[in-house]
């Protein structure tokens, strides 16, 4: 664990974890910590999963007539965890089998899943959208492993899929999927941005979303289309001594220790 | 498991990670035959080590799972935190993980390299405080030591003239590594605070030495590495003493018990046969524990006699006592100015090029600081192979969440902070009577609580963390927490040592200065369990060291026909 993503992944997951929100009266910091709250809204929010919904019978088919109130209710599903075997402790690590447990979603639910994961993640001038590189797939593939994390999401995600049908049946009187681009936009909007204003009915399903993108952008950005994206230009042998940075990057460096009044 | 059995040898050496390869290593140089027992099973890194594989190929895109702890590609065999079919338990109001692994090489094959040497603080930290344990060695004599020991294992580094990274040997170190832009920024930010901020030093080779290659700047050295750059016993010091024709090595062979004479000599060791779960005892002229420092302790705890009642080489009671971690805690930052920054190559031999190592060592003796001990930062920043984790940064959809994580990538840093611990009475392992593995052998019972030093010295990590991630024109995210909860749990930065401590009286120690047991002269520890204090700094290079020492005293000893 002394690698630098190590560090820095364990590192954010320890300080998501243990800090503790700037004091608000902090003058010199207030710009920092509004930033930082910025930066870090839909980590914070995906933290907060629920353990798995206590088993209630299935609303599945819920009625137009049983969704009053201004937002659809979070609905209570009974998610049984999926039984399967995890890879074990001495998988073949070379060239390692995909997809070692059985795909568990439906086809509604991927049907869902690919228009958002194309909303979240569309396709744009240079690169992919997450749906032609196969983004629906790996969720499935995260969704029906037999861990504890992934079970967990595994009971938000699919509630929170079926809200979605849920709220535009109040909203459009239809299902989600056959809603139009329109309608489909006018509910995510709704529930893509956590702030103080987000009315407390919307406060699940705006980290069922966050939940969602987190997985989508993780997912999306470990393919090779997405680590073009992120320009990362590595994991090739290098013969001879590391170069360091070029120069460019060293000019660009030189004028930040400008602004901030340092020296090497 | 019989092929062995027409193997002559005077010694067993039990494990075959740090201190057991370099015992086997430096024995067997010497021209005396080693039998090696591993309870893990055959490994071998050039076959086996995902080099170049991504983590897109890999299940749940590489993430941790309790399969696989760190990662799916981590080369951990059947262990981790959990070992299947041999737990570990915790006393009351203690929190303890133990992590191993059942493989060749043990926890060699995925360390993360870092190998600082101790200082002359480091070998006296009683003398100089009046707190924990004098080593009964100096750095003196220590230093030539080190200094074959680096030129062994590869150690790439510098000597920057601190007093807390005392000098190499000339022409001992390998060549640094080019520091990057957010390593750079951080120097300069220490410069302004008066921090040090110098290159790392690692095992991992910029030169060739022997059949192993140079580091060629790319893969995660966690995975192991298939061209032997970064040191691991499987690729560097078993093939060595192999080669010599006097290593055996018997792997799947569980060792449960250290038997005895009447005299307290130790006689051999039984083992259990993984493949076969039968029982298999052998008589050795010496034996060797290094199984790791709880794994030695519960060994020796494990074998009653007459003789001793409660275990071998306890009769000071200490076996098991003076359990040390070092002290952890991480905190992450934001840094807008390396946003957005120019792209290039930045996996250098993806750790670290720079840390800061322990400046306060005047301080602390003359009273300036509240905690007695020090600790250092690792710092893990740049534009790392992608990772799930990138999710977390991603926010709103479509263009601003690619906007998002792009920004993101390549400004977040975080420092690590390593500490040194002192023993505590509340910090030992025993064995829980009520609980056996699934060979039948009792398990190790762990108990833990960190005293008001490390606390200390933790909330001070904290805050100077902070004060350099603001330097470098960067935030946290959020306020340091309070000590207690930031402070990782015993065991969780795997530098478990003490178990065994050495020191210079039978009273209160279990072995001498060379290792060797006081009850028991034909018994030595060679890991980490011998060590008399903890220093902040990552302990393998000190157990590979102090065990190429003893181990060539033993082999001094075997030619004049002691023992
Ligand atoms: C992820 C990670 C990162 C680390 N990073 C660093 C670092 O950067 N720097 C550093 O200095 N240290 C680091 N360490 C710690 C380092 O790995 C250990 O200090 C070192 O490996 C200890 O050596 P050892 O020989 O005592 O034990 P091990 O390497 O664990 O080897 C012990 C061997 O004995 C075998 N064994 C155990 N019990 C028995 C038995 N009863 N019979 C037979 N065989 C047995 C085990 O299977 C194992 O193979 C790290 C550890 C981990 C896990
Ligand atoms: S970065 Fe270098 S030392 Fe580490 S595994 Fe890759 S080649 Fe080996």
């Amino acid at each position: 664990m002394s690698s630098n993503s190590d560090i820095i992944f364990s590192a954010i997951d320890d300080s998501l974890k243990n800090c503790v929100p700037a004091k608000q009266d902090n003058k010199t910091h207030r710009m920092s910590r509004r930033e930082t709250l910025k930066w870090l809204s839909a980590v914070s929010a995906t933290l907060t999963i629920p353990l798995t919904t206590p088993a209630l019978a299935a609303e599945r088919n819920i009625a137009k007539s049983d969704l009053v109130g201004s937002f659809a209710p979070w609905p209570k599903l009974d998610i049984k965890p999926v039984e399967a075997e995890g890879y074990g402790k001495d998988p073949k690590l070379v060239r390692p089998d995909t997809s070692p447990w059985p795909l568990t979603l439906t086809s509604e639910e991927k049907t869902k899943l690919t228009r958002l994961s194309d909303i979240l993640i569309p396709e744009s001038e240079n690169f992919p959208s997450a749906s032609a590189i196969g983004v629906p797939e790996m969720i499935d593939e995260w969704v029906s492993a037999p861990y504890p994390r992934q079970q967990r999401d595994r009971s938000f995600l699919i509630a929170g899929l079926e809200w979605l049908d849920y709220e535009a049946k109040r909203r459009f009187d239809d299902s989600f999927a056959n809603c139009s681009e329109n309608q489909q936009m006018e509910i995510v909007d709704d529930i893509a941005y956590s702030s103080e204003g987000t009315p407390p009915d919307l406060d699940t399903p705006t980290r069922f979303f966050a939940a969602l993108r987190q997985l989508v952008a993780g997912i999306y950005y470990c393919t090779p289309e997405g680590t073009n994206d992120l320009g990362y230009i590595g994991n090739v042998p290098i013969v001879g001594d590391y170069p360091g940075p070029t120069t460019e990057a060293l000019d660009h460096l030189d004028k930040l220790l400008n602004e901030l009044g340092l020296t090497l | 498991m019989n092929e062995f059995q027409d193997f002559s040898y005077d010694v067993i050496v039990v494990g075959s990670g740090a201190g057991g390869g370099m015992a086997a290593y430096t024995l067997t140089k010497a021209g005396h035959r080693v039998l090696m027992l591993e309870a893990g099973r055959e490994y071998d890194p050039t076959t086996e080590t995902p080099m170049f594989e991504t983590v897109h190929q890999a299940p749940l895109r590489g993430v941790g799972t309790p399969d696989k702890d760190f990662g799916f590609y981590d080369a951990t065999v059947d262990g981790g935190w959990t070992v299947p079919g041999e737990p570990y338990t915790t006393g009351p109001n203690s929190e303890f993980l133990w992590w191993r692994a059942r493989m060749l090489g043990g926890r060699t094959n995925h360390w993360g390299r870092i190998s600082l040497r101790f200082s002359p603080y480091d070998f006296k930290g009683y003398s100089m405080d009046g707190l924990g344990y004098d080593w009964p060695v100096d750095y003196a004599e220590m230093a030539p030591w080190y200094d074959e020991t680096e030129k062994l294992v590869g150690i790439s580094g510098n000597n920057p003239g601190l007093d807390d990274v005392p000098d190499s040997a000339p022409g001992v170190l390998q060549p640094t590594f080019k520091p990057r832009i957010p390593e750079l920024l951080l120097k300069a930010a220490g410069n302004k605070l008066g921090i040090p901020v110098v290159p790392m030093r690692r095992a991992i080779l910029s030169r060739p030495i022997d059949d192993r290659q140079a580091c060629f700047n790319a893969t995660s050295c966690g995975r192991g590495c298939s061209i032997g750059a970064a040191f691991q016993t499987t690729t560097s010091l078993l093939p060595l003493a192999r080669a010599t024709g006097n290593l055996k090595i018997v792997t799947d062979a569980m060792v449960k018990t250290v038997e005895t004479d009447g005299n307290g000599r130790a006689t051999g060791v039984t083992f259990i046969d993984r493949t076969s779960r039968e029982d298999v005892t052998l008589k050795a002229r010496v034996v060797i524990l290094a199984a790791s420092a709880c794994e030695t302790a519960r060994l020796l705890l494990n074998s009653k006699s007459e003789r001793f009642p409660n275990g071998v080489a306890n009769s000071s009671g200490e076996v098991g006592r003076n359990l040390m971690d070092s002290t952890g805690a991480g905190i992450a930052g934001l840094v807008p100015g390396l946003s957005g920054r120019p792209r290039y190559n930045e996996d250098g031999n993806t750790g670290a090029h720079l840390y800061v190592p322990w400046w306060g060592h005047k301080q602390q003796l003359a009273g300036k600081l509240d905690f007695p001990r020090g600790y250092h930062f690792e710092y893990g920043s740049g534009f790392v192979s992608p990772r799930m984790q990138l999710g977390n940064f991603a926010r709103g959809y479509g263009k601003e969440l690619r906007d998002s994580v792009n920004k993101a990538y390549g400004a977040y840093v975080a420092l690590s902070i390593r500490g040194e611990m002192l023993p505590n009475a509340n910090c030992f392992m025993e064995i829980d009577d009520n609980t056996k593995d699934q060979w039948g052998i009792p398990v190790p019972k762990f108990h833990w609580k960190w005293s008001e030093h490390e606390l200390s010295q933790i909330k001070h990590g904290l805050a100077t963390a902070k004060k350099l991630i603001e330097t470098m024109g960067g935030y946290t995210l959020g306020d340091p927490p309070p000590a207690e909860r930031a402070i990782k749990k015993g065991g969780e930065i795997i530098h478990e040592v003490g178990t065994t401590r050495m020191g210079s009286s039978a009273k209160d120690s279990v072995t001498n200065h060379h290792g060797q047991c006081w009850d028991s002269n034909n018994l030595f520890v060679m890991d980490g369990g011998v060590f008399a204090s903890n220093p902040h700094k990552n302990c393998t290079l000190t157990i590979m060291t102090m065990t190429m020492r003893n181990a060539s005293w033993l082999a001094t000893e075997l030619n004049r026909g002691a023992l």
